[in-house]
C-alpha cells in the first residue's frame, strides 16, 4: 500500500516547497521592478512579470500521443486544483511529429518551446548540445539516492543531470510457448540456436522472429542487446573513434542479415516491431520487444508466451538494453522555477503518481527503487518476474548517441539486411559513418 | 484596374512564397540547429553539398522515380480520360471511381497500401499466390520498394490527371472530328492528328506539374518506407527532411533546398521551352 506523503499534497508548491519559492522571490526582488519590466531575458524575472500581468502562470507540458496520457490527466488536475496561480497545460502530438519530427524543433525555433517536455535517449543529446536542457540536479536533490545509478548516469552530461528519468523498460525476446512446444524447441541459448529456431518456426503465414526492419533509431535500440551480448561497442568512451569495426560488432550485424536472408524475419512490417501484437496474433514465433509488451499481451487470451534474454555470443553473457522516456525542462523557460517545482512534485517527492504511472497505467520499471518495490503486487506474472529478475539486472541504459551516429548504425543494419553485405562490410559502413561524424563533432557526450 | 486585381495574388505570393524562399537562402548561409543559436557560415554549406555523395545518390533515386512516374502518370491519366470521355452508360460512375483515390489523404492511402503490400498477410501477395507468383516484400526489397512507391502514387494521383485531360478533351471542337471523318480519317489518325495536337497545352500543364510533384515526392516515402530499405527510396526531399529535422542541421538542409529549387527551376524552364517550341498557343 502506498502511503500518502506530505509532499503528495497537491498544495505542495505553496506549502512544501518553501526554499525554491523563497529563492524565487528573493531573486525576483533583487532584479527589481525595472528588470522585470524589460524582461531582461532572465529565467527568474519573467515569472514575476507574468504573474503580475495575468495573475497566473501556465506551464506548457508536451509529449507524444499515447493511450497512457489518461494517466497524466488526474495528476495534472490535482496540481492545477491546488495551484491556481501555476496551471499546467498538457499538449500531446502524433508520435512521428513529436519524435524526430517537426513539432518540438519548430516550436523552439520560433521561441515557443514548451516549459517541460519528454525526450528519449535518441534525441536527448540534441537538446543538451543546443543549450535547451536545463540542469535538474536541484529537482532531484536529496532524493538522488532513491534513483538507480545507471538511470542517473544516463541523463548526466558533463556532471549535470539534464532530464528526470522516470521509467525503465528492458528489452527481451518474447516467444510463443505453444509454437515452441509443438516444434519441440527450447528457448535458444546461443545465436546459432536462435537462428535455427527462427528458421524452423517460419511458415507461409508466420515469421520465425520479428526484428525491426525499418531504418531509424528504434532498429538501433532493438539491436543494442545483440551488439552488447556479443561484446561489441559503438564508440570509445572518449568519443574519438568508432569501435564497430570489430568481429563482435560484425557478428551482430551478420546475425540480423542472416535472419532476413533466411526468410525468418520479415523485410517489412505493417506495424512497427514495438507492437507486441505480432506475437499476440500469432504472426510470429519470436519478437524482440520491451517490458511494455507484457501489459498488451494480457489482451491476447489464447496466446501463451514467455520471454528470454538475447543470448550471449562468443563467450559473452547476455546483455539487455532498457529504454524509457525522460522529462526535460526548457532552460530558456520564463517559468523554469515553477516547472521545476511541478516536476519535483510529479516525479520526485511523491510516490503515488510514479507508482501509478509505472505499474498501473503502464508496465514499466520505475527508476526509483522505492517505487519499483511498490509495484511487486502488480508485477506478479511469470513474465514480469523474468523481466524483473533476469532482464533488468543485465540491462544497460539506451545510449544517448547523436542522430548522425544512430543513422550510421541504422545504415549498417540496412546494408546487412537488405543489400547482401556481410557483417564485416556492414560494420565498416556503420563505423565509417560514425567516424565521419566524430571527426567534426565537438559537443558533449 | 487590371493590375489592381493582381495585387492580392502578388502580395500573397510574396508573403507566402517569396519571403520563405529568401528566408531559406538566408538560413543556408548559416549553421543553425533551429533549437539553438546560429552562426554565419558563408557558402560553406554549399561546398558541403558539392561533396555530399549521399545527396547525389538521393538525387539519382529522385530522377529514377520521376522518370518512371511522369510518363506513366501521363499515359494512364490520358488513357483514363479517353475512356471516360466516351458516351457510354455509367460514365459518370467511372469518372467518380477513378477520381476517388485523389480525394483520400495520401497518408491514409499509404497506410492502407502498406497493409495491402504486406509480405505474408497482404492481399496483393495472396492474389498473386493464386497464379503461382511467390510472395514478394514489395516495400522491403531494394529492387521493388521504389517501384511500389511509384504504383501507390500513381494510383493516388491519376484521377487528378484524368480530370485535367478530360477538360482538355472536351474543349476540342466536335467539328474537327466531323471534318476528319468526312475526309476519311480513321480513329487512330484522328487521335494523332487532332486530339494530341489540341491537347498540347494540357499536356504541358500535366507534365510540368507532375514532374515538379515527382521531384518533390515526400509523403509516401515518409509513410511507406522511411527511405529504406538500405536508402533505396531516400529521395532528395526526404534526405533534406532528415538533415533538417533528424540531424538539426537547418543551414545545410536549407542549402540543399536551394540547390533542389535550382534543379526544379532549370528542369521546368527546359520543359516549358520544349513545349513552347511546339507552339503552345496552337
Amino acid at each position: 500500500m502506498i502511503e500518502a506523503e506530505r509532499s503528495e499534497a497537491p498544495g505542495s508548491l505553496e506549502d512544501g516547497d518553501r526554499l525554491s519559492r523563497r529563492g524565487f522571490v528573493q531573486r525576483a526582488a533583487a532584479l527589481g521592478v525595472g528588470a522585470s519590466l524589460v524582461g531582461a531575458g532572465s529565467a527568474v524575472a519573467a515569472p514575476r512579470r507574468v504573474r503580475r500581468a495575468s495573475g497566473k502562470i501556465t506551464l506548457e507540458y508536451w509529449k507524444f500521443d499515447d493511450p497512457s496520457d489518461k494517466g497524466l490527466t488526474p495528476v495534472i488536475k490535482q496540481w492545477n486544483d491546488a495551484n491556481p496561480n501555476i496551471q499546467v497545460k498538457l499538449s500531446t502530438f502524433p508520435f512521428a511529429d513529436y519524435t524526430n519530427g517537426t513539432k518540438l524543433t519548430t516550436a523552439f525555433a520560433s521561441g515557443k518551446g514548451p516549459d517541460m517536455f519528454w525526450v528519449s535517449a535518441s534525441t536527448m543529446l540534441d537538446y543538451v548540445t543546443n543549450g535547451v536542457a536545463a540542469d535538474v540536479d536541484d529537482v532531484v536533490g536529496s532524493s538522488r539516492s532513491k534513483y538507480s545509478k545507471a538511470a542517473i548516469a544516463a541523463v548526466t552530461v558533463s556532471g549535470k543531470m539534464k532530464a528526470i528519468p522516470f521509467e525503465q523498460s528492458p528489452m527481451g525476446i518474447y516467444y510463443r510457448t505453444d509454437f515452441f512446444d509443438s516444434a519441440g524447441i527450447k528457448p535458444p541459448k546461443t545465436w546459432d540456436d536462435l537462428r535455427a529456431a527462427a528458421k524452423e518456426l517460419t511458415t507461409s503465414k508466420r515469421s520465425g522472429i520479428v526484428i525491426e526492419p525499418s531504418p531509424g533509431a528504434y532498429s538501433d535500440f532493438a539491436w543494442w542487446s545483440f551488439l552488447w551480448s556479443a561484446g561489441g561497442e559503438v564508440v570509445d568512451p572518449a568519443w574519438k573513434k568508432s569501435l564497430l569495426e570489430t568481429p563482435q560488432a560484425a557478428a551482430a550485424f551478420q546475425l540480423w542479415g542472416d535472419l532476413v536472408r533466411d526468410g525468418s524475419a520479415p523485410k517489412k512490417l505493417a506495424t512497427a516491431s514495438n507492437d507486441i501484437g505480432h506475437i499476440g496474433r500469432g504472426d510470429t514465433a519470436m519478437q524482440i520487444c520491451g517490458l511494455w509488451g507484457v501489459a498488451v499481451m494480457a489482451t491476447f487470451k489464447n496466446a501463451p508466451y514467455s520471454v528470454f534474454p538475447v543470448p550471449g555470443n562468443g563467450g559473452h553473457g547476455p546483455v539487455s538494453v532498457y529504454g524509457g522516456w525522460m522529462q526535460m525542462l526548457n532552460k530558456h523557460s520564463k517559468n523554469l522555477e515553477a516547472a521545476k517545482a511541478f516536476t519535483r512534485w510529479q516525479w520526485v517527492t511523491q510516490t503515488k503518481f510514479p507508482h501509478t504511472w509505472a505499474c498501473v497505467t503502464n508496465t514499466e520499471f520505475s527508476t526509483r527503487a522505492d517505487v519499483r518495490a511498490s509495484c511487486a503486487a502488480q508485477f506478479d506474472t511469470p513474465q514480469h518476474k523474468i523481466f524483473q529478475n533476469k532482464l533488468l539486472p543485465i540491462s544497460r541504459a539506451e545510449p544517448r548517441y547523436s542522430s548522425q551516429m544512430l543513422t550510421a548504425v541504422s545504415d549498417g543494419l540496412q546494408a546487412s539486411m537488405f543489400s547482401g553485405k556481410t557483417g564485416e562490410q556492414s560494420a565498416k559502413i556503420a563505423a565509417d559513418g560514425v567516424n565521419r561524424f566524430l571527426a567534426t563533432y565537438k559537443g558533449a557526450h | 484596374v487590371g493590375y489592381g486585381f493582381l495585387i492580392p495574388d502578388v502580395v500573397g505570393m510574396t508573403i507566402f512564397l517569396g519571403l520563405p524562399i529568401l528566408g531559406a537562402f538566408w538560413i543556408s548561409l548559416h549553421n543553425w540547429s533551429m533549437i539553438g543559436s546560429s552562426t554565419w557560415a558563408g557558402l560553406s554549406n554549399y561546398r558541403l553539398v558539392w561533396h555530399d555523395a549521399a545527396f547525389r545518390a538521393a538525387l539519382k533515386i529522385t530522377a529514377i522515380y520521376a522518370c518512371s512516374f511522369v510518363p506513366l502518370f501521363y499515359a494512364c491519366s490520358l488513357g483514363l480520360a479517353l475512356l471516360v470521355n466516351q458516351k457510354l452508360r455509367l460514365t459518370g460512375l467511372f469518372r467518380t471511381a477513378y477520381f476517388l483515390p485523389f480525394m483520400f489523404s495520401l497518408v491514409i492511402s499509404s497506410v492502407a497500401w502498406q497493409l495491402l503490400l504486406d509480405e505474408r498477410l497482404g492481399p496483393v501477395n495472396i492474389v498473386l499466390g493464386w497464379v503461382g507468383i511467390p510472395a514478394q516484400a514489395w516495400l522491403g526489397d531494394e529492387r521493388l520498394a521504389l517501384a511500389s512507391v511509384v504504383v501507390v502514387t500513381l494510383w493516388q494521383g491519376i484521377g487528378f490527371g484524368m480530370i485535367i485531360f478530360l477538360a482538355g478533351l472536351q474543349d476540342i471542337p466536335r467539328s474537327y472530328y466531323e471534318a476528319a471523318v468526312v475526309d476519311g480519317a480513321g480513329a487512330w489518325r484522328r487521335f494523332w492528328s487532332i486530339t494530341m495536337p489540341m491537347l498540347k497545352p494540357t499536356t504541358a500543364f500535366v507534365v510540368v506539374i507532375s514532374s515538379i510533384n515527382a521531384i518533390q515526392v515526400f509523403d509516401p516515402i515518409y509513410i511507406l518506407t522511411q527511405g529504406g530499405p538500405a536508402n533505396s527510396t531516400t529521395t532528395a526531399v526526404y534526405y533534406i527532411y532528415q538533415e533538417g529535422f533528424k540531424y538539426l542541421q537547418f543551414g545545410y538542409a536549407s542549402a540543399l533546398s536551394v540547390v533542389l529549387f535550382g534543379v526544379i527551376l532549370v528542369f521546368t524552364l527546359v520543359q516549358l521551352r520544349v513545349f513552347r517550341q511546339d507552339d503552345l498557343r496552337g
